[in-house]
């Protein structure tokens, strides 16, 4: 056992087998069975650090089975921190029997900004050229497996031009206001452009003059996933060196898992308090230091909000978000039931285990569904590309959207 | 370990991927809400009445141990495979059969949460009462393997008062139906009252029939707080020679208080006693009398000072600290024993004095929580299953604890079940003879001794 499984053999213990955690975890609600949730999850490990049991492949895909939506944690009567405790099994896991090869080249692809670009170029190829249509159309991924299938219609819409490149040309009024770093996110930088440009529109209507360091790289959350600890760490301190380099006040970044990630660099490289501090999810900015300004123009629709885990529970702002669509004139605001429960999506989680994460979905999209909105808002790209593709298998033509670019459609252009 | 031929005929019944063979899956289900545990030898998910007829069988001809599972929440160390076997885990079998509006009766397979019974039957403003505490999480086989009750005990009774019908796959594999959506019927042994709280032992519920009623269409809240137990206990028997018997009538005692109020505080007077949350429901102008009688009871014994709540948001705030009770217990200690001795009501003082001697005596930390209106007790022990010095107290304080509670006049659980916690006290209260007549009926039953061996007696005594 390494010395941090170790530490958190207390942290196992802690839990009292109460079964609350069977009441909210998204996959318990799936599949019921004991493995599938923390209790167990928590055994499995007291066992581990206790020697009882052994890294197997059967251990391996049960801690593999979480979607570190924090659900269970939240809830928890003994406050058994069950994300960390599987986080800290992966690691054990990854450094006794390494990465498997495909996530190796993913993650490696994530911590470089080249290769990631590359693969951007070539899927946004692909996306663009006909060839998609051509491949979608013969059938032929269907025919090699129904799985890679599913695969390939999650995959997102690559954008033409990577956001980092663009951004700083889009962000150059020197207002003489706050200096504020945007963190783009890889969703953002990847797919989110619009959603990007809207960011710094916003800012700069709150008196903010936005600073992009566009070598800012992967948050590090799909390595902490995978028990990749080493390359988290490696892409925290590059994050944290680039950004205060750059001058800024404050850390504002639209994604809750980077945000929630940024916010927790303290874990891994610890002293990190003077840069911990400034990190703010953009709504949460905009409660906090400047208030929100909303601008004139009327949207007049019915919209509802999701929660992203890594935003509501992860950095307890699910309020901010909430505040920044109240401040929308015109706008019906319709709670769904169970805003908080997770989409499924959870970064590789939807890939990888695709019918037990549609299971979640269809019962998220089941909840949107309820309140008949016209348009559906969360703060996480992430959770937004899953919401779409459900929404999309349900034949429901509703909009997803950040709350950021509901904002920035209130001012006149 | 079963040999492979086993293994394979069990997966030729359900399927090869509902039977679980790693050390991984199996010690998943080695373990219940007690601090025991065991290891299977092999976990079964079967889907159908037929799969466990079937499973049995296979079980009773090889004298396999076969104990069924459902949410895995009891609090007595029932459902743990003490020597092995195949655990039944039943949870694919989850369907709401039938809701049936004209006969009252709801018909549900023993892996519905009990939960999700509530909510489809007051969906549509009926009401199935029987609600313990880990209701979000237990599933109806379990509560009606256990006989679970609930706070609402005193007013509307456990589950096996609302048991109606069961099919039950005997120790021998036969399927035989009991009962059904009639309220009377005498017709020959009440079989269905021995399986309702048998633990397992007797037969494998796989249908359930319930009584339903009408949703009740609304109740109120009061909390009370009393500078002296007796004057509590006085209020609980005022209210019901006022001929009010409230939905519920929860005690906490000085040491559940000060624990909350450390822990999330919502405004606990330190000096006192004891408090009562009392609840009661009915039609609307009869609630809001009862609320004002129940007020008047409170005060004509003694409260220092009685809340009524005006809205369902006040109402809420007043359970809050009841409801932060088992948080607060977590949060302050690795372990916490929860135990139900029950005593008649009018014994409740009687029973919290010496459950706070026992503290006292053996130094440790017992807050008391209790379903005061039906005298069931929740001394909750706060405790580290580690030390094993300080086990050995708690074991000393059980012991005393138990054998108070029969002099009382009261029984060993309430709604936990015997299970493997509380076996050992069983002859105090059933003698020699008690068990011998127990023994024989599950010699008579389950010839190979197959369900859930080793629970509730222990054999010989």
């Amino acid at each position: 056992m390494t010395k941090t499984m170790d530490s958190q053999r207390e942290d196992a213990f802690k839990c009292m087998r109460c079964g609350l955690c069977q009441t909210v975890c998204p996959i318990y609600a799936e599949l019921y069975s004991e493995p599938s949730v923390a209790r167990g999850k928590v055994r499995l490990i007291r066992e581990l650090i206790d020697g009882k049991l052994e890294v197997t492949p059967r251990l391996k895909e049960i801690m593999d089975l979480c979607l570190d939506c924090k659900a269970c944690v939240a809830n928890c009567p003994a406050m058994v921190p069950t994300s960390e405790l599987i986080f800290a099994a992966r690691a054990y896991i990854t450094s006794k029997e390494g990465l498997p090869l495909p996530m190796k080249g993913v993650l490696q692809g994530l911590s470089n900004n080249s290769l990631q670009e590359f693969g951007r170029m070539l899927m946004h190829f692909y996306q663009s050229s006909g060839v998609q249509k051509i491949v979608r159309g013969s059938g032929v991924v269907n025919a090699i497996s129904a799985d890679l299938a599913h695969k390939e219609s999650m995959m997102p819409i690559m954008a033409s031009t990577g956001f980092r490149s663009i951004a700083p040309s889009l962000a150059s009024r020197k207002t003489g206001g706050m200096k504020v770093a945007y963190f783009v996110s890889c969703m953002t930088h990847l797919t989110g452009t619009e959603l990007g440009k809207k960011v710094i529109t916003v800012l700069e209507h709150h008196g903010c003059e936005v600073l992009i360091p566009t070598d800012v790289r992967c948050c590090g959350t799909p390595h902490l996933a995978y028990g990749d600890v080493e390359g988290a760490t490696a892409l925290a301190v590059h994050n944290m060196a680039v950004l205060n380099a750059c001058g800024a006040e404050a850390i504002v970044t639209d994604c809750a898992t980077c945000g929630s990630a940024l916010k927790s660099y303290g874990k891994l490289v610890p002293g990190s308090e003077n840069f911990t501090k400034k990190v703010y999810d953009i709504s949460e900015f905009l409660v906090k230091v400047t208030g929100i300004k909303p601008g004139t123009v009327k949207q007049e629709m019915v919209v509802t909000y999701h929660d992203p885990c890594h935003l509501n529970r992860g950095q307890g702002e699910g309020n901010a978000a909430r505040a920044v669509i109240r401040s929308v004139p015109g706008l019906t605001f319709k709670e769904m039931p169970e805003a908080d429960r997770c989409c499924g999506g959870a970064g590789s989680f939807g890939i990888n285990h695709y019918d037990l994460s549609m299971g979640i979905l269809d019962k998220k999209i089941a909840n949107v569904k309820s309140v008949n909105p016209q348009l559906v808002l969360t703060s996480c790209p992430a959770c937004k590309m899953q919401l779409q593709h459900g929404l999309q298998r349900s034949s429901l033509d509703i909009a997803v959207k950040h709350p950021i670019e509901l904002l920035a459609e209130t001012y006149e252009l | 370990m079963l040999d492979n031929t086993v293994i394979s005929k069990l997966q030729k019944i359900v399927g090869k991927q509902y039977v679980l063979t790693t050390k991984e899956d199996l010690t998943c289900y080695s373990y219940d809400s007690t601090p025991l545990a065991h290891m299977p030898d092999v976990v079964v998910e079967p889907a159908s009445t037929g799969e466990i007829a079937a499973i049995v069988r296979l079980a009773n001809e090889m004298k396999i141990p076969i104990i069924p599972r459902g949410g895995g929440t009891n609090l007595s160390g029932g459902s743990i495979p003490v020597v092995g076997g195949i655990v039944l885990a039943l949870h694919r079998m989850n369907k709401i059969v039938e809701v049936d509006v004209d006969n009252l009766t709801a018909t549900v397979e023993p892996g519905v949460i009990t939960l999700h019974l509530h909510q489809a039957v007051e969906k549509i403003g009926l009401f199935y009462p029987p609600d313990p505490q880990s209701a979000a999480m237990a599933t109806m086989g379990g509560n009606v393997a256990e006989n679970a009750g609930g706070p609402r005990g005193v007013k509307y009774g456990v589950t096996k008062d609302y048991v109606l019908g069961l099919e039950v796959v005997t120790p021998t594999g036969e399927i035989i139906k009991l009962g059904g959506k009639t309220i009377k019927n005498v017709s020959g042994y009440d079989l269905i009252r021995l399986f309702v709280g048998s633990e397992g032992t007797l037969g494998i519920v796989t249908q359930i029939t319930v009584k339903l009623l009408p949703l009740p269409e609304a109740k109120m809240t009061l909390l009370a707080i009393f500078e002296k137990l007796d004057n509590a206990a006085e209020a609980v028997s005022s209210i019901i020679r006022n001929r009010i018997i409230p939905t519920t009538l929860e005690l906490m005692d000085h040491n559940a208080m000060e624990l909350i109020e450390n822990f999330k505080p919502v405004g606990f007077p330190m000096d006192v006693e004891g408090a009562l949350l009392i609840e009661v429901d009915g039609s609307k102008g009869e609630v809001e009398r009862q609320i004002v009688r129940v007020a008047e009871s409170c005060k004509a014994s003694g409260a220092r000072e009685v809340k009524i709540a005006q809205t369902a948001e006040e109402a809420a705030g007043l359970w809050a600290g009841r409801k932060a009770a088992f948080g607060a217990m977590a949060r302050s200690t690795p372990t916490v024993i929860t135990e139900d001795a029950t005593v008649p009501r009018s014994k409740v003082p009687d029973m919290v004095r010496v459950i706070q001697k026992l503290a006292l005596k053996y130094n440790l930390k017992i807050p008391i929580l209790g379903h005061t209106g039906d005298g069931n007790m929740h001394p909750c022990i706060l405790t580290d299953e580690r030390n094993e010095e300080e086990m050995k107290r708690v074991e000393a304080a059980v012991d005393e604890m138990f054998v108070a509670a029969l002099e009382l006049g009261g029984t060993l659980s309430g709604e936990h079940g015997i299970g493997l916690i509380k076996q050992k006290y069983m002859k105090l209260q059933f003698g020699s003879t008690g068990i011998d007549l127990m023994c024989k009926l599950k010699d008579a039953w389950d010839p190979n001794n197959i369900l859930n061996p080793g629970k509730i007696f222990l054999r010989g005594e």
